[in-house]
């Protein structure tokens, strides 16, 4: 399932957003103009060339954050140059942080939590307690709550 | 008690509770019999599912909204404990949205033999379920999304709340107002001051509305949505919500009052708009509401809130000026004659207008009114509605409307985009000079400082009790009343040295309304008003010196 769509018809371009994505390309990025792709879109990385008229009313669309971009592909210059965006993430201050992780030489898909407002270390510490049943004497929960204690206790 | 588990773990959820990544939250299996008080939701806080996939994203408080949808009208039977290995603090401080948590029954998982069973049966046996509604925890969630600071009146008053649905808004309110810093009255209580408005009898509202620092209402009060029935602006004033609000109007025309409604259709708004409501904020009933738009819910209410607080000054002013209207519905000019000092004047006035022999400069000694004079009362009665009903209403009116400026002209208000707040106190500037020039009118009228009057005390050095004459028009430079001409000319002037704001005019009106409800004419509390304009009008200068600090009735 994709989560960062980028709007480009360009297959060279497209070529080199799958080489500097690779950590992350098949589970989270694709690269499209087609609007069969878009959904559980969150950002939405779009070429100027690229008509978006089909899609402006889709709320896939409209509900993630937009991004355009011009020239040349989408180089970190472009996209640290100013190039304008619009927020659409749950809470509006996630959108910086995709700036902090912009120049970034590769990217993860913790890069990808981080944007979306999510703590890949959290979600590990609460992966035991997933199918927990909490009627149930557990030492190994127990040994997990404590780790998961002292990282939420480091956080605040 | 019947207890069903949701989670994902089919060791323990219960039949049909068991979720599964295509899990659809619209489509709980919640049964009649579900509703009928016996049975207790235990949610899995971390449940994921298609929509809340991370373990982190809480999806048991999804679920949680949408059993609110299930329980809609039913919100007393529906019992609901959460669970997590995670204290529900921390869970708030991870999510601040899902606030809710920290008030709902709440067990941190130990893990050890008996722990969970036995704060679960704890939890039963207490049977404390705080109730909610979508709305109010949407109001909640937005609230706590946007810093959870308790909302400040910093009033002696408090707010009042008139909603039949109290009690789902009472936790929510608890934590924006703070617990027993607002007012309510119940389902029942609003009921029956519905029948009795309708009836056209007295009203147990009436004190509450009164005495509030300001009001939050409901619009449907004792009727069913109705929202698929058309309706027309007749049907409109049928419903309970508005004849509360346009009965307690009728008395307290300046009580600021909010409407609170899951009604999001123009033409309610309209219509109480154009019965003055002061601000309508919708009520989001859906379960499924983003967070940005949450926290804008919230943001419109606290904004709500802000203006609201801005117009109990008005509330105020109107409960002192209201006596005297009320008179001059039901009281003759001449019993008013007998109770107030300027209602003498305003004959002086009408009579030096019109009388020959004082035109041909009679001595002033001499010089007397018929008062019983039919023609010269019908110009004071006439004079007396300008002032009190016209003139006083008019410019509070005006007032109110201008604080609603910025959610009025924010945008687009000439169909340009870039006009801003800032660049729109022309708008402040022109209201006030309108409000000022009606209110010196008032003034001028009653103190005559721009007219001739025989009178030894027409002159406003009052203390030099000298006999004058019309030969003597001139103010003289340490005169009081100069400063009320240098604030007219000041406002009116192409190059004038300040812009006159709503402040100011604020200022000004109280000043007239504390002026006209004095009982004897009395030079020290014109002083006073005159320094309280000279503080306000001209805070670096004293332009008028020695003048007193205080109002003497």
């Amino acid at each position: 399932m994709a989560k960062i769509i980028i709007w480009d018809s360009n297959t060279t371009r497209a070529a080199e957003y799958q080489s500097k994505f690779a950590g992350i390309a098949n589970e989270i990025l694709k690269v499209t103009t087609s609007k069969d792709d878009l959904d559980d879109c969150k950002l939405f990385f779009r070429h100027s060339n690229d008509s978006i008229d089909e899609i402006e009313n889709d709320t896939r669309y409209v509900d993630s954050i937009k991004f355009e971009f011009s020239g040349g592909g989408l180089t970190p210059e472009i996209i640290k140059n100013g190039f304008p965006f619009e927020a659409k993430l749950e809470n509006w201050k996630d959108v910086f942080r995709v700036l902090d992780i912009l120049d970034k030489e590769d990217f993860t898909i913790d890069d990808v939590y981080y944007i979306l407002g999510l703590d890949p270390k959290l979600e590990k510490l609460l992966e035991p307690f997933a199918t927990a049943n909490p009627l149930m004497d557990n030492k190994v929960l127990r040994e997990a709550k404590e780790a998961l204690h002292t990282y939420i206790k480091s956080k605040s | 008690m019947q207890r069903i588990f949701i989670s994902n773990n089919t060791e323990i959820a219960s039949d049909k509770f068991v979720i599964t990544y295509d899990f659809n939250a619209a489509n709980l299996p919640v049964t009649n019999e579900h509703k009928s008080g016996n049975t207790i939701f235990i949610i899995d806080c971390h449940c994921t599912f298609k929509g809340a996939e991370k373990i982190q994203q809480q999806g048991g408080v999804t679920i949680y909204r949408y059993l609110l949808k299930h329980f809609e009208g039913n919100q007393d039977k529906l019992k609901v404990v959460f669970y997590s290995p995670i204290a529900k603090e921390d869970l708030v401080k991870l999510k601040p949205e899902n606030y809710v948590l920290k008030l709902l029954p709440f067990v941190e998982c130990n893990y050890e033999v008996g722990q969970f069973e036995n704060e679960l049966t704890k939890i039963v046996l207490d049977n404390k379920f705080p109730q909610f509604n979508n709305a109010s925890e949407n109001l909640l969630s937005g609230w706590a999304a946007n810093g959870a600071e308790p909302i400040q009146t910093n009033a002696d008053k408090k707010p009042l709340i008139i909603d039949d649905q109290i009690i789902e808004w009472k936790e929510t309110y608890n934590q924006l107002f703070g617990k027993n810093e607002y007012n309510v009255y119940s389902k029942e209580e609003i009921t029956v001051s519905i029948e009795n408005i309708r009836a056209n009898e007295g009203y147990d509202l009436f004190s509450g509305i009164r005495d509030s620092l300001f009001v939050i209402s409901d619009f449907y009060l004792t009727e069913n949505h109705d929202s698929d029935l058309w309706k027309d602006r007749t049907v409109y004033k049928t419903i309970s919500g508005f004849q509360l609000y346009a009965k307690a109007k009728s008395v307290f025309r300046c009580k600021p009052w909010m409407l609170q409604t899951s009604s999001n259709r123009i033409y309610n708004y309209e219509l109480f708009d154009d019965w003055g409501i002061d601000k309508w904020v919708v009520k989001d009933i859906r379960p499924d509401v983003k967070l940005n738009e949450k926290i804008q819910t919230y943001q419109q209410f606290n904004s709500g809130i802000l203006l609201l607080k801005n117009l109990t000054w008005m509330d105020e002013l109107w409960k002192k000026f209201m006596p005297l209207e009320k008179k001059l519905k039901s009281k003759s000019v001449d019993e008013l004659l007998k109770e107030k000092w300027w209602v003498k004047e305003l004959f002086y006035y009408y009579d030096s207008k019109r009388n020959k022999n004082f035109n041909s400069n009679q001595s002033d000694s001499n010089y007397r009114i018929d008062f019983s004079d039919t023609a010269l009362k019908t110009q004071v009665e006439k004079s007396l509605n300008f002032i009190v009903r016209k003139t006083i209403v008019d410019t509070l009116l005006g007032i109110r409307r201008q604080y609603r400026k910025p959610f009025q002209y924010e945008r687009n208000r000439l169909g340009v985009d870039d006009v801003t707040v800032e660049d729109l106190t022309n708008l402040d500037e022109f209201a006030c000079y309108a409000g000022i020039l009606y209110l010196f009118t008032v003034i001028e009228l009653i103190y005559r400082i721009n007219t001739y009057h025989p009178q030894k005390d027409m002159n406003l050095t009052w203390g030099n009790e000298t006999q004058k004459s019309r030969k003597n028009k001139q103010i003289e430079e340490s005169d009081p009343g100069k400063l009320l001409y240098k604030i007219r000319n000041d406002v009116t002037h192409i190059d004038r040295p300040f812009s006159p704001s709503i402040e100011h005019l604020k200022v000004y009106v109280k000043c007239v309304v504390d002026l006209l409800l004095l009982k004897d004419r009395n030079t020290k509390s014109f002083d006073f008003l005159i320094k309280t304009l000279n503080n306000s009008f001209y805070p670096d200068k004293n332009i008028i010196a020695n003048l007193p600090d205080t109002i003497t009735q």
